[in-house]
C-alpha cells in the first residue's frame, strides 16, 4: 500500500481539536458579544455553543458534547465552591432581614410556580418538582456576569447570597418532592425516605470531611497563590468526582467546601486564592458546552407558557426583595437589581443538571411531559436573556467596575 | 489625601468654643488657656474681603479628620462602597462628620472642634463605633493605617464628585494613587499670622508626628522598608512640600496672589503642603500623620499638636524667626525622610549642634519641655502613652509587620489591622 502513512478518510476529529476549536469559536463569540456593549461575554460563549451544537450545525456533536463533561463538571465545581466562600453566615446571621429575602423569595417561587403548573393541569408532585426547579437562580451565569464586569457591592454581595440560599432550598425540595414519584412507581418506602436523607447528610459530611483534609494540606503548603489555586483546584476536582461517584449532591458537597473554607475558624481558615486565567479556560468550555446543550424542540405550543412561568418566577423573587429591603437599607436601585440579578434560570448550566439528568427527549422521569416541556423552553430562553438581565443589572446598581 | 473639612467644622466650632471658655472662665493664671482667651484681631473690612480672609478661631482649639479603609472582608482588599456607606449613615447622628474622598474605597471623618483631650477622645469613639456598626451590617470593614498593603491602585474608583473628577482629570493616575490614608489636625489660631508662625514652627517636629503616627509599611503586597511608605506617594504631587517662608498673613496673601495669577494654582487646595494654614476655618492644618490603626492614638497626636502650639505661641522664642527659618528648613526633607523610612529608629539632623538625635530622645525632652502647658491642657497622659510608644518604638509600622511575621499572610494582616481598628 501507497501512503498508508496519510490519515484515513473520513478524518475523525481528536478531543484535543474538539477542545481547541471549542475554545477559538468561544473566544470569537465572547468578542462579539462585548463589541455590542449590551451582552455580556458568556451569552457569546453561549449563542457560538449553541449554533455549533446538535441544535444548530451539528459541528459538536451528542458524542461530542459528553466527551466534554468533565470539563463542564469542573467548571461547575469551581463555581460552586467560590459561591460557598463568598458566604459569610456571620452576616447572614446578623443581618436577619437578608435570611429572610432569601428564604421567603424561595418559598414564594417554589408556592407560586407549583400553583401555576397545577393551574395548567399538571399533577401536583409533577408541578410541585417543577417549581422546585424553578427556585434556583443560575450560580454560573450571576457569577461569571458579575466576575466579567468586575461587579462589586451591596448588591451584588447579596445577590451572591440570595444565589445560594435559593440553590440550598431548591436541592432540599427537590430531594425531598422526587421520592414521591418513586411512591407513585410502587418503590420501597424506606428508599424513598432514606433517599433525601442520605443524599443531604453524605453531601454535606463529604463537603466537610474534604475541607478538613484541605485545611490541614493548605497549612502545610506554602500560601502563595499558585500552589493553594491548584490545591484548591485538586480538592475541587476530587469533590466533584467523589460525590458523583457517591450519588451525592455535587451542589451541596461543593457549597459546603465553600462555606467551611469561608466561615471556621480564623486560624484554619484557608487563603483567599484567585482563580485567575487557568479558571476562565474552563469557564468558557462551560458556557459554549452549555449554549450545545440547549435544543429548540417544538415550543409554539408552551412558549407562552414559558413566558408565564418567567414572569412568575420574576415577581415571587422581587416581592419579597422589595417588601425586605427597606429593613435593610436598600434603596430602591438596588432592590430593582437585586431582583434583576436573578433572573438567570438554573438550568442545563447549573446545579440542577445534576439533580434533573436529561430534560429533553420525553423529560425527566420525574416530570411530566408539559412541565418537562415548559422548564426546558424557560431554561432556554433564560439562557439567553438572564446574562443580559444580570448584567444590566449590576451596571444599573452602578456596580460594575469595568465593561469586559 | 488633601480633603478639607466641611462647613460642620465650622458651624460646630462654635458651640464648642462657647464650651471651651464656659469650663475656663476662673483660670486666669493659666498660660495655655489664657491663649484660648486672647481677644481676638478682627480687621476692619473696608471692601469685599479677599478669599484669603483670616476667620480668627479661638486658640489651641483642635479638631481631627481621619480618612480610614473600607475593606472587604471577603478578600480583605479595598471595597468600593463609600457613596452606599454615606448613603446609609445619611440620617445618623454623625452623619455631619462624614465625607466622601478621592476614591470609593476611602471615607473621610470629622471631629468637631475642640478645646479639650477629653472630650475629643470620646467623640473620636463615638464616631468609630458608628461606623464600625454600619459597616458590619453592610458585610465591610473600617480599618486604620496609612495605606492598604496590596490593593492595586488602577482598581480604584473615583468618587464621583465634580470636585474628585477634576482633580482626577488633572492629576492621571496619582488621582488614585492617592488612595492612601492620613490623619490631618486641626489647631485654631487668632490670626493669620500666627498661623504662619505656627506653619513654619511645627515643621521642626513634624518627624515626630510622622513616626509616631507611621502605619504604611506595606505597599503592592511587598514590605517596602518604609515605615510610612504613604507620604512617597503625596510627594508626586508638584505642589507637595512646605509652605514659602514668609511669616506676615499680608505677605502670604501676597504670594498667593502672584501664585494665582500665573496660573500656578487656583484654590488653596491645590497646595498638598505638610503644613498649611487654612483660613477658612481660622486653624494651621497638620497633614503628615498617617492614620493611626486606633482612634486612641490619633486623638492623643492631637494632644501632642495642641500642647506644642501652646508651647511655641506662648514662648515665640522657641520657634522660628524670620532669621532662622532657612537653618530650620536646611534639614526639612531629609528629616522627614528619615522618620518615613525609620521611624521611631530615625536619628535627626540638628542643624544648630550640627549633630545627629536619636528621634526617641528628641521627643521625650520635647514632651519633657511641654510639661507645664500639658498639665493645663490635661494632655499629660497622652504625651506620657506618647513617650512610652517614642521609647518601646512599637508603632503602627511595627505592629504591622510583626502580624506578618505570625500570619505570613497579608490579607490576614488587614483582617487583623481591621479587628484592632473596632477595638
Amino acid at each position: 500500500m501507497f501512503f498508508d502513512f496519510l490519515p484515513v478518510f473520513p478524518l475523525k476529529p481528536s478531543e484535543f481539536l474538539l477542545f481547541g476549536l471549542v475554545l477559538l469559536a468561544g473566544l470569537i463569540g465572547g468578542r462579539l458579544a462585548s463589541l455590542t456593549r449590551l451582552m455580556p461575554v458568556i451569552t457569546g460563549y453561549i449563542l457560538v455553543g449553541f449554533i455549533c451544537g446538535p441544535g444548530g450545525f451539528n459541528l459538536i456533536t451528542e458524542s461530542m458534547l459528553n466527551e466534554m463533561r468533565v470539563f463542564v463538571d469542573i467548571s461547575l465545581g469551581l463555581i460552586l465552591f467560590d459561591l460557598g466562600r463568598r458566604i459569610d453566615l456571620r452576616w447572614l446571621i446578623s443581618e436577619k432581614w437578608l435570611l429572610a429575602t432569601g428564604l421567603v423569595e424561595s418559598a414564594l417561587t417554589f408556592a407560586l410556580l407549583t400553583i401555576m403548573f397545577v393551574v395548567f393541569d399538571v399533577p401536583w408532585v409533577q408541578a410541585a418538582i417543577a417549581g422546585a426547579v424553578g427556585v434556583a437562580t443560575s450560580a454560573a451565569v450571576v457569577m461569571r456576569v458579575a466576575s466579567d464586569v468586575a461587579s462589586e457591592g451591596p448588591v451584588t454581595r447579596r445577590a451572591f447570597t440570595l444565589v445560594a440560599i435559593n440553590n440550598m432550598v431548591a436541592v432540599l425540595l427537590f430531594t425531598t418532592l422526587a421520592p414521591l414519584v418513586h411512591l407513585e412507581n410502587s418503590v420501597v418506602l424506606a428508599d424513598a425516605l432514606l433517599h433525601p436523607l442520605y443524599l443531604i447528610a453524605g453531601s454535606v459530611f463529604l463537603g466537610a470531611g474534604l475541607f478538613q483534609l484541605l485545611a490541614i494540606v493548605s497549612r502545610w503548603l506554602r500560601r502563595t497563590n499558585t500552589e493553594q489555586f491548584i490545591l484548591q483546584l485538586a480538592m475541587i476536582v476530587a469533590a466533584v468526582g467523589l460525590a458523583e461517584m457517591l450519588h451525592l449532591s455535587v451542589l451541596l458537597t461543593l457549597l459546603t467546601l465553600g462555606l467551611m473554607a469561608r466561615n471556621v475558624h480564623p486560624h484554619r481558615r484557608l487563603p483567599v486564592v484567585e482563580f485567575g486565567d487557568v479558571a476562565q479556560l474552563f469557564f468558557v468550555v462551560l458556557f459554549v458546552m452549555t449554549g450545545a446543550s440547549l435544543k429548540l424542540a417544538d415550543f409554539s405550543t408552551v412558549a407562552w407558557l414559558a413566558l408565564v412561568f418567567v414572569i412568575v418566577r420574576f415577581v415571587a423573587k422581587a416581592l419579597p426583595i422589595f417588601a425586605f429591603g427597606t429593613f435593610s437599607k436598600l434603596s430602591l436601585r438596588q432592590r430593582t437589581a437585586l431582583s434583576l440579578s436573578l433572573t438567570p434560570l438554573a438550568g442545563l448550566a447549573a446545579g440542577m443538571t445534576f439533580m434533573l439528568g436529561d430534560l429533553s427527549g420525553n423529560g425527566s422521569p420525574a416530570l411530566s411531559s408539559l412541565a418537562g416541556t415548559v422548564l426546558l423552553a424557560s431554561v432556554t430562553l433564560m439562557q439567553l436573556a438572564g446574562p443580559v438581565a444580570a448584567r444590566f443589572a449590576f451596571t444599573y446598581a452602578d456596580e460594575a467596575g469595568h465593561s469586559q | 489625601m488633601a480633603n478639607e473639612m466641611g462647613s460642620e467644622f465650622t458651624s460646630n466650632a462654635t458651640g464648642n468654643m462657647e464650651h471651651a471658655r464656659s469650663n475656663t472662665m476662673n483660670d486666669t493664671e493659666n498660660t495655655a488657656i489664657a491663649l484660648i482667651e486672647r481677644p481676638h484681631r478682627v480687621a476692619i473690612p473696608t471692601s469685599a474681603p479677599h478669599p484669603l480672609a483670616f476667620t480668627p478661631s479661638t486658640p489651641l482649639t483642635m479638631g481631627v479628620e481621619l480618612e480610614l479603609q473600607l475593606i472587604n472582608v471577603e478578600t480583605q482588599n479595598l471595597t468600593t462602597e463609600a457613596d452606599d456607606l454615606l448613603r446609609r449613615m445619611a440620617k445618623h447622628k454623625i452623619a455631619p462628620n462624614l465625607k466622601p474622598e478621592i476614591t470609593q474605597s476611602m471615607i473621610e471623618v470629622n471631629s468637631s472642634v475642640h478645646a479639650r483631650f477629653d472630650t475629643l477622645q470620646p467623640e473620636l469613639r463615638e464616631i468609630r463605633d458608628a461606623l464600625v456598626a454600619e459597616a458590619k451590617r453592610m458585610n465591610i470593614g473600617i480599618c486604620g493605617g496609612g495605606n492598604h498593603p496590596f490593593q492595586k491602585w488602577h482598581e480604584r474608583r473615583i468618587f464621583p464628585t465634580d470636585r474628585f473628577l477634576a482633580v482626577a482629570e488633572k492629576y492621571g493616575y496619582l488621582a488614585k494613587q492617592f488612595t492612601v490614608f492620613g490623619q490631618h489636625i486641626h489647631i485654631g489660631v487668632a490670626n493669620g499670622d500666627d498661623a504662619m508662625y505656627l506653619c513654619h514652627s511645627f515643621a521642626r517636629y513634624v518627624p515626630h508626628f510622622v513616626a509616631l503616627a507611621a502605619s504604611s509599611p506595606f505597599y503592592q503586597d511587598t514590605d517596602t522598608s518604609f515605615d510610612s511608605s504613604r507620604l512617597s506617594i503625596v510627594n508626586a504631587f508638584p505642589l507637595a512640600g512646605h509652605a514659602p517662608e514668609v511669616f506676615q498673613w499680608e505677605q502670604f496673601i501676597h504670594y498667593f496672589d502672584k501664585m494665582q495669577a500665573s496660573g500656578v494654582v487656583e484654590t488653596m487646595k491645590d497646595f498638598y503642603w505638610d503644613i498649611r494654614p487654612k483660613p477658612e476655618y481660622g486653624t494651621v492644618e497638620l497633614r503628615i500623620c498617617d492614620t493611626p490603626l486606633t482612634v486612641d492614638l490619633a486623638a492623643d497626636l492631637a494632644a501632642y499638636a495642641q500642647t506644642l502650639a501652646a508651647w511655641l505661641l506662648d514662648d515665640r522664642g522657641r520657634g522660628v524667626s524670620e532669621t532662622s527659618v532657612m537653618d530650620l528648613y536646611l534639614p526639612y526633607a531629609v528629616n522627614r525622610f528619615q522618620a518615613c523610612r525609620y521611624g521611631i529608629q530615625a536619628e535627626l539632623i540638628q542643624v544648630e549642634t550640627a549633630t545627629r538625635k536619636p528621634m526617641a530622645e528628641d521627643f521625650i525632652n520635647t514632651a519633657a519641655k511641654l510639661q507645664r502647658y500639658a498639665a493645663q491642657l490635661d494632655t499629660g497622659e497622652s504625651l506620657q502613652r506618647l513617650s512610652r510608644l517614642a521609647l518601646s518604638g512599637n508603632n503602627g509600622a511595627l505592629w504591622l509587620r510583626e502580624q506578618l511575621k505570625d500570619c505570613e499572610s497579608m490579607w490576614e494582616v488587614v483582617e487583623r489591622a481591621t479587628a484592632l481598628w473596632a477595638t
